[in-house]
């Protein structure tokens, strides 16, 4: 795709390639940006199961401890279901759920495509951590909800959105996209030097759960002592 | 493991990913709705001594009916909270100047909200209200009110215990002697009605009788005045009479004796 040297002589010929290779490369980007909705949407598939799950349990078990055990109200449950899920443990949950299932694929792709594999890996990680940590806030709020002793459910969803903002929502989003990123970056460099020196895939992946453990544990005290400090209240104040 | 290539021999689904973006839609109009993003708002303040019951995103309602929500609060240097509230601007006109912030909660255990205290002003322009300040009447404090319930409490139960002691003791004793003394008093009824019927019929005979003589001695005394009235003008000549007997008497023993000075009876001393 270089230009040619002839291309500044000629100015016809040089405005037909300069087109030709524009064309090209909105294609070529085009052509990467379905190639990453594929790879997100595949990756997706494949945690969406198991994080609607999971959120479905922690809402049931935090609303019915909230509102059961501890003696609280439902709507302090579930605010602090809302606090768990955004503030604590809903990015780092939703992580290593996702990169215990994608690392064979991170894998295999850093093995196969070396190492142009993250130019696709990485925002289609990026992507699918932002979405999954959607699904898993409201399969908890909903969980939460049925477990609530509350019969009115519409109307304690309506108060939940109340008292939920939107800026709350985007950091941790952002935060579970920025995470499964850098764990599917972090995953790829160490895998593909792994393969390399040839150790067995089997070893690979479960030296990088361990490592991938670590890092978002590492991850997550950076940003809750440093880029944005843990609230106690499920709104800001 | 899954290659990239599975793929491109079949028709892609986009399941995750349209669900994806049908979750964030539904998130997005969920959370407009419910906080009534694009509304016009109207911000007012408030200031309190605690934050106790406040919180970001609670309902603000007028008559029991959300018209907004608290925005965020602050703490200021004079250790007051700032509370800051966005009421949507239809319902501005409802905040007057004698318009009372104060919290509420919906049953024992259910939700809290504030509650503002409607002061209609028609016609006003709600830009007015901008960032206007409310009177807030803090919640009362559960400790004071109970320790008042104690304090009430420890009194009733002394009062309790003296009404004990009253109908234990004082009471029994008290009613004793009442019983008594109406039994007293019953007894002295009995006497004086069997001695009221005894002595009744001579009674009433002497107090007619009495009568009789008070009508008598009236009759006497009516009788009496009449002769005396009769009989005063005879008297009184008789005294004159009497009078002048007397003189004439006088007169004569004078003539007899020869003393002409001889007054009041005193015998002449006898010449020696």
């Amino acid at each position: 795709m270089e230009c040619p040297s002839t291309c500044a002589k000629t100015p016809s010929l040089g405005r037909s390639v300069r087109h030709r290779i524009l064309k090209t490369s909105m294609s070529s980007m085009l052509n990467d940006g379905v190639q990453i909705l594929r790879l997100a949407e595949r990756d997706g598939q494949r945690c969406g199961g198991p994080v609607l799950m999971a959120g479905l349990v922690l809402g049931l078990g935090v609303v019915n401890l909230g509102s059961g055990a501890l003696g609280q109200t439902s709507r302090f449950s579930l605010e602090l279901l809302i606090l768990l899920v955004l503030q604590l443990l809903g990015p780092l949950l939703v992580c290593l759920l996702s990169m215990a299932l994608l690392l064979p694929s991170w894998l295999e792709r850093s093995q196969r495509i070396a190492h142009r594999a993250w130019r696709q890996s990485l925002p289609a990680a990026a992507l699918v951590g932002a979405l999954l940590l959607l699904l898993f806030l409201m399969a908890a709020v909903i969980g939460g909800v049925l477990a609530s002793p509350r019969a009115d459910l519409i109307g304690e969803l309506r108060d939940l959105g109340n008292g939920v903002m939107l800026i709350d929502l985007m950091r941790s989003t952002l935060r579970a996209s920025l995470f499964l990123a850098i764990l599917c970056l972090w995953s790829e460099w160490r895998g593909r030097r792994a393969l390399r020196g040839g150790l067995a895939p089997a070893l690979v992946s479960s030296n990088l759960l361990v490592e991938g453990l670590l890092l978002l544990l590492a991850l997550k005290l950076i940003w809750i002592t440093t880029i944005d400090p843990l609230r106690l209240s499920a709104s800001p104040q | 493991m899954t290659s990239d290539h599975s793929n491109d021999g079949r028709r892609d689904r986009w399941i995750f990913l349209g669900s994806g973006l049908l979750v964030i839609t539904a998130v997005l109009v969920g959370l407009a709705r419910e906080q009534h993003w694009g509304q016009p708002m109207v911000h007012l303040r408030l200031s309190g001594p605690t934050a106790s019951g406040l919180k970001a995103g609670q309902e603000v309602r007028i008559s029991g009916l959300p018209v907004g929500q608290v925005q965020s609060l602050e703490l200021q240097p004079d250790a007051s909270v700032a509370v800051r509230l966005q009421v949507a601007s239809r319902y501005a006109s409802l905040i007057g100047p004698r318009s009372v912030a104060s919290q509420g909660q919906e049953g024992f255990v259910g939700d809290r909200f504030l509650e503002i205290s409607a002061d209609p002003q028609p016609g006003r322009p709600a830009t007015d209200l901008n960032n206007r300040v409310i009177r807030y009447e803090p919640p009362v404090a559960i400790e004071v009110l109970m320790e008042q319930l104690v304090t009430t409490q420890q009194e009733l139960q002394a009062t309790l215990r003296n009404t004990h002691k009253l109908t234990g003791s004082d009471l029994p004793q008290t009613l004793q002697e009442a019983r008594l003394s109406l039994n007293g008093i019953n007894n002295l009824a009995r006497t004086l009605q069997r001695e009221s019927v005894s002595t009744g019929p001579d009674l009433r005979q002497t107090l007619r009788q009495i009568t009789r003589t008070g009508s008598s001695a009236e009759q006497t005394s009516a009788q009496a005045h009449q002769l005396l009235q009769v009989s005063q003008p005879l008297l009184i000549r008789t005294l004159e009479d009497l009078q002048q007997m007397s003189r004439s008497s006088r007169g004569l023993l004078e003539n007899l004796l020869g003393t002409p000075g001889m007054n009041e009876g005193r015998p002449a001393q006898p010449k020696p």
